[in-house]
């Protein structure tokens, strides 16, 4: 992971971006910083503003507000030809008249580099993005994983300061699409590129990212490492969107420190970290715990704390279960395959402990 | 499931049927058979006969028709007006329309049907009564001359008539919706996202239209030149109302032969040398349009 800790390494800034239709905020604020070689991701779901912000940050949208810099230049007032991006569009926008090679050396020409450097430069990224050989070909002859590819050498090429993918994959079936993940994050590496990269999808995400920036309704939500935002979820959208989340409403009815409390649910009382400061005794509060974090163990006897198994469904590597708590809300948990877990049945009483959980006040 | 390959199977053998096409394709082809060869081949063996006063032609074959067309002063400068107005007439409704066109593409949904409205307007009168409105409006006592006039810009009515000048306003007018609707059909089926894309490749605006935008509308330019060309290059009363003496295409010179002069030998001559340079730009264009042909 690039080292971000020194700020002069950031490429590119944004800051205090808002971009307003009307009344309405679209994007922001939002500020930003994206380091050197790093691949940051604008997740969130659709029309919560992340293309919107990569528009801005391309020019093709200007922002009602703020500034941004690229590469140590404000870039808030550039048009798009002199912003020194590459932009690959969700649906590639590849030149349907120009050939693969026309269409990758399109920004060589318009920067007026020398024909014979255009073509070696051409069929040097092609190389690299695993598609020499194609150059005479026209956009209708490719499939769509190779027009992908096109677009990528295309926005490569002419080594701009920063890349940005709107969506990229979206548009392959999911298995090229598992495969073009890891391909577009071998390349991103091996070139040292700064990337901005959208999407919805968050196996995406996670695959690709350096870090994550969390969008929902325009603001930035959330960012981190996919393991902070995995593990520690700051808020309920947070906790929602990225996984699978058990979030179980009780009290607090203990606090140490700033961070540590304990939370009644029912007969229930599990320990977990606050998200954020403030949480109080007596508080209504939400704990979160991911469906793997849960332990069950069978019980026998019941003294007042068991849970019943509602639901059980296998699938292969992993169980799912779905239980009762004794207060009537549901819990998940998704344990390994192995004898212990494939013994609890339908109808069963367990004892689950909830493991690494987060508490956030009930809204 | 099953009923997807049943119904290609259908498809494949109605397509396949014998005399399907033939079916489809006979009554249209019996109708330019009458309506257009007929005439044609008549036109084309009565051009080659010679003229005679007193019975419109008779059974010698001659080329002087075709001598008298191509030598005589007045007929070339007849042939040689016809088709500057022609190329005048497509070049302006070709950056006329192509500008509408463009705008169109790009309008709101609103703004769109009314312009498109106000586009196909004037097709809905006949063309007489259009050349008529252009009288009124350009004649000597016309609505621009009595502006002028009121204004004292003006002592005397200018002679806004019975010039080329008039025709090809005219004519562009009259013709700017066959340039117009086919560069704006190839137009408004180009994906909105490859002029941003040429622009972050770092293509400024007018390079990004030249490099993307004009080449991607090629097919409806061919399709709206040759439309505009052949129909101007034909055009009969335009020219005869609003270019007064001054102006003679080959359309009003083969009427006049026609139903004036009864010269039907040398109409004919003209006839046929019209139709085969339209043939000529037609094949032209299209034989480009082809060679640069997109999927």
């Amino acid at each position: 992971m690039p080292d971000l800790s020194s700020r002069n390494e950031a490429v590119l800034h944004l800051e205090g971006v808002i971009k307003r239709y009307g009344a309405t905020t679209a994007v922001g604020p939002v500020d930003l910083e994206v380091g050197k070689g790093e691949l940051l991701t604008l997740l969130g779901p659709s029309g919560c503003g992340k293309t919107t912000t990569l528009h801005i940050i391309a020019g093709l949208t200007q922002p009602t507000q703020g500034r941004l810099l690229l590469a140590g230049r404000e870039i808030t007032r550039l048009a798009p030809p002199y912003r020194d991006i590459g932009l690959v569009f969700q649906n590639y926008a590849l030149f349907p008249h120009r050939s693969v090679a026309q269409n990758v050396g399109f920004g060589l020409r318009m920067r007026k580099v020398p024909r014979h450097e255009i073509a070696a430069r051409v069929r040097r990224m092609l190389e690299i993005v695993g598609l020499a050989g194609v150059e005479e070909r026209m956009p209708h002859q490719l499939s769509g994983g190779q027009r992908q590819r096109v677009a990528l050498a295309r926005a490569l090429v002419i080594e701009p300061s920063i890349l940005l993918l709107d969506e990229p994959l979206s548009n392959l079936d999911a298995v090229l699409r598992k495969r073009m993940r890891l391909e577009l994050r071998d390349i991103q590496q091996r070139l040292g590129i700064t990337t901005v990269f959208v999407t919805h999808d968050q196996d995406e995400a996670f695959e690709m990212s350096d870090r994550i920036v969390l969008m929902n309704a325009g603001r930035v939500e959330q960012v981190g490492s996919p393991e902070d935002l995995y593990d520690a979820p700051r808020t309920r959208f947070a906790a929602e969107f990225i996984g699978e989340a058990n979030l179980l409403e009780g009290t607090v009815v203990g606090t140490r420190g700033d961070e540590e409390v304990l939370i009644q649910i029912g007969d229930l009382s599990v320990p977990a970290l606050a998200v954020r400061p403030g949480l109080a005794q007596g508080q209504r509060a939400i704990l979160m715990t991911r469906p793997e974090r849960v332990e069950l163990t069978s019980r026998t006897e019941d003294d007042g704390t068991a849970m019943t198994v509602m639901k059980r469904i296998f699938q292969g590597d992993r169980i799912l279960f779905e239980l009762t708590t004794v207060g009537g809300q549901k819990l998940q948990c998704s344990a390994a395959s192995i004898d212990s877990y494939r013994s609890i049945v339908v109808g069963g009483k367990v004892a689950a402990r909830l493991r690494e959980c987060r508490a956030f006040p009930a809204a | 499931m099953p009923r997807i390959p049943g119904g290609l199977t259908v498809m494949r053998s109605v397509e396949r049927a014998p005399g399907f096409a033939t079916a489809l394709l006979t009554p249209l082809g019996l109708l330019y058979c009458v309506c257009l060869l007929a005439p044609i081949s008549y036109f084309l063996a009565v051009s080659f006969l010679r003229y005679s006063p007193d019975q419109l032609y008779t059974s010698t074959f001659t080329l002087d028709n075709y001598t008298r067309l191509l030598f005589d002063l007045y007929n070339q400068n007849v042939v040689l007006s016809t088709f500057r107005i022609a190329a005048t007439v497509t070049l302006i409704t070709l950056v006329l329309g192509y500008a509408l066109a463009y705008f169109l593409s790009r309008a709101s949904p609103a703004w769109r049907a009314l312009l498109m409205f106000l586009v196909i307007a004037p097709l809905m009168t006949g063309v007489i009564v259009r050349t008529y409105g252009w009288i009124v409006l350009l004649g000597g006592d016309g609505l621009i001359n009595q502006l002028l006039l009121a204004l004292g810009l003006v002592s005397r009515p200018l002679q806004l008539l019975n010039s080329e000048a008039t025709v090809i306003v005219a004519l562009t007018h009259l013709m700017l919706p066959f340039m117009t609707f086919p560069i704006f059909s190839t137009l408004v089926t180009q994906d909105p996202l490859l002029v941003p894309a040429a622009s972050t490749l770092g293509a400024r605006s007018l390079r990004a239209f030249f490099e993307v935008t004009v080449p991607l509308s090629r097919s409806g330019i061919v399709m709206g030149s040759v439309l505009v060309f052949t129909l101007s290059a034909g055009s009969v009363v335009t020219p005869a109302l609003l270019g007064g003496r001054t102006v003679m295409m080959m359309g009003q010179m083969i009427y006049q032969l026609v139903l004036s002069t009864f010269n039907w030998p040398l109409a004919s001559a003209f006839a046929a040398v019209l139709v085969f340079c339209q043939f000529l730009v037609v094949f032209a264009y299209l034989r480009r349009a082809r060679n640069v042909a997109q999927p």
